[in-house]
């Protein structure tokens, strides 16, 4: 005597069997593959940059707007700091007000890079064409603390054809750099240099820094043909030192750095005994509020200037421009 | 004996199977369609809540949190990085959110005394911020970004209460076939158990002779 089964059956409870194992056996990997659940990701401390390239955009786009604001609005100067502030200042006494036409368009500003890690201060760098002044402006920027805001602390409108190499990924962010190593010089001694460079009459020759650009170029020129057209009249002395603690330099992806710094500008022109009096230039004669000096003029303007000092060879001037800031006539 | 074990099988079969139907049945008409699941915080009252990594980040579909005030109290939400949620927190009191309760719902969490108020200042630590009155929403994406989550309701105000919610279709979807294979697996059991029954053997045996 046989029994016989319907196959059916037989098969539908091998089956059950094998899916009821195979469920069983695949709970070690249940809470991924079912349920989605992943471990949470550890935060990269040391090497990232503190914000996402979105949110810092976001930051950047609205810091600079109210940077640009500052040059018409006391209130929005709250904005900038250390060398932009200055500046600022400067152009709110002097500049006409800037035209509705220079409000900042949505996504005009690009950053560039941010310093990486969780420590205090954090720098970050940002562009954008100013359509106005039709040149490309690059800003650095600061965060003092964890409660204040970023805040423009220098502005360097950049010279035409130059450019800035790549800081690296934006993610990842950059180190500041304070010292020489791997570089030609520190960036504080290029800024230094570059300042001596200019210097009239005497300038100091230096291998660290290019002064092939047009602010050197366009400086010592005019500082020649001054000097020239004062003749026997006065003399010329001019100087540009570095304003201290004014120097900020972030690593470039292939080692080398890019570096803001402010110089202060100071022409100093004497009258020799054989002048009476020397006539001012019209611009000067409007900040100094006198037309003419019977003893020397000092004339003061300040100097951001961004510099790429590269791993190798001497650095060279991106970015520079002079502002007049102020003109003393016959100081006691 | 080798019946015996038979019928065993066949129960055990029935009850896995009735279970993981009765399971993946209340689960999918629990998630919907869609694959929502919704978890409720009830604040406590003047502090912050903060939601870290461990709740925001576990997931691989983004985090919804939604909050809620009483009337049209101002409410505020940050998303920052965990160290600078920490920085910023210092030793301000906080409520933590440590985990979720799948069946009830809800949220757990707990209560950090320190100082009374949060200043946020006017931090840029954010990778996102919402600030509004009345209710509030922000989604925490899934890009691999360890992210912290401040929900705070400014001066007098007072959190209502935070919701976070996760949609994710796949568990439908899983909820569905598990009910399925429950379907299957008790059907499965049945079967065998009906094959066993003396008056069915008896007969099975009848029409072989």
């Amino acid at each position: 005597m046989t029994i016989t089964r319907p196959r059916c059956l037989r098969a539908g409870v091998v089956a059950a069997l094998g899916l009821l194992l195979v469920g069983t056996l695949s709970g070690c990997g249940l809470e991924s593959s079912l349920v989605g659940i992943q471990p949470p990701p550890v935060e990269r401390v040391d090497d990232s940059a503190p914000l996402p390239g979105p949110a810092a955009q976001r930051v950047a786009q609205r810091v600079i707007g109210q940077a640009i604001d500052a040059e018409d609005d006391e209130v929005a100067a709250a904005a900038l700091t250390g060398p932009a502030a200055r500046l600022a200042e400067q152009r709110r006494e002097r500049a006409p007000s800037r035209s509705a036409e220079d409000t900042l368009a949505p996504d005009e500003v690009t950053v560039l890079a941010m310093t990486s890690g969780r420590d205090w201060p954090r720098w970050m760098v940002a562009t954008r064409f100013d359509t106005a002044a039709g040149r490309q402006m690059l800003y650095l920027l600061v965060s003092e603390d964890v409660r204040l805001p970023y805040l423009v602390h220098s502005v360097v409108p950049m010279s035409d054809g130059a450019s800035v190499p790549s800081l690296g990924n934006l993610a990842d962010g950059t180190s500041l750099v304070s010292d020489g190593d791997g570089l030609v010089a520190a960036p504080a001694e290029v800024a230094s240099a570059y300042g001596a460079a200019l210097a009239y009459p005497k300038p100091t020759k230096t291998e660290v820094v290019s002064t092939d650009d047009l602010m050197a170029t366009s400086l010592k020129s005019n500082a020649a043909g001054q000097a020239k057209s004062l003749g026997e009249l006065a003399t010329l002395v001019q100087k540009h030192g570095v304003v201290e603690d004014s120097v900020v330099a972030l690593r470039l992806a292939d080692g080398g750095a890019l570096a803001f710094a402010l110089l202060k500008r100071t022409d100093t022109i004497t009258l020799n005994e054989k002048a009476k009096e020397v006539t001012l230039p019209k611009a000067y004669a409007t900040v100094a509020g006198k037309k003419t000096v019977t003893d020397k003029v000092v004339v003061t303007s300040l100097e951001p200037v961004a510099f790429v000092i590269p791993a190798r060879g001497p650095a060279s001037v991106v970015g520079a421009e002079d502002v007049l800031t102020g003109v003393d006539a016959d100081p006691s | 004996m080798f019946r015996l074990l038979k019928t065993a099988l066949a129960v055990l079969l029935l009850l896995v199977g009735a279970g993981l139907l009765w399971l993946g049945t209340s689960v999918a008409s629990d998630l919907g369609s869609a694959g929502t699941r919704t978890f409720t915080l009830e604040p406590t009252p003047g502090v912050p809540v903060v939601l870290t990594p461990q709740t925001l980040n576990r997931l691989d579909v983004p985090t919804r949190v939604s909050v809620q005030t009483g009337s049209a109290d101002p409410v505020w939400m940050g998303l920052t990085s965990p160290s600078d949620a920490s920085t910023l927190l210092g030793a301000s009191a906080r409520q933590v959110v440590t985990g979720v309760r799948v069946r009830e719902g809800t949220i757990t969490a707990t209560d950090t005394e320190g100082e009374p108020d949060l200043d946020p200042g006017r931090a840029d630590i954010w990778f996102d911020a919402v600030a509004t009155t009345g209710s509030a929403e922000l989604e925490v994406p899934v890009d691999g970004v360890p992210s912290t989550l401040i929900v705070d309701a400014p001066g007098d105000g007072e959190l209502d209460s935070v919701t976070v919610t996760w949609q994710r279709r796949a568990w439908f979807v899983e909820a569905v076939a598990i009910a399925g294979f429950g379907l299957v697996v008790a059907l499965a059991g049945m079967l065998l158990l009906w094959q066993l029954l003396p008056s069915r053997r008896t007969a099975t045996e009848q029409e072989a002779s």
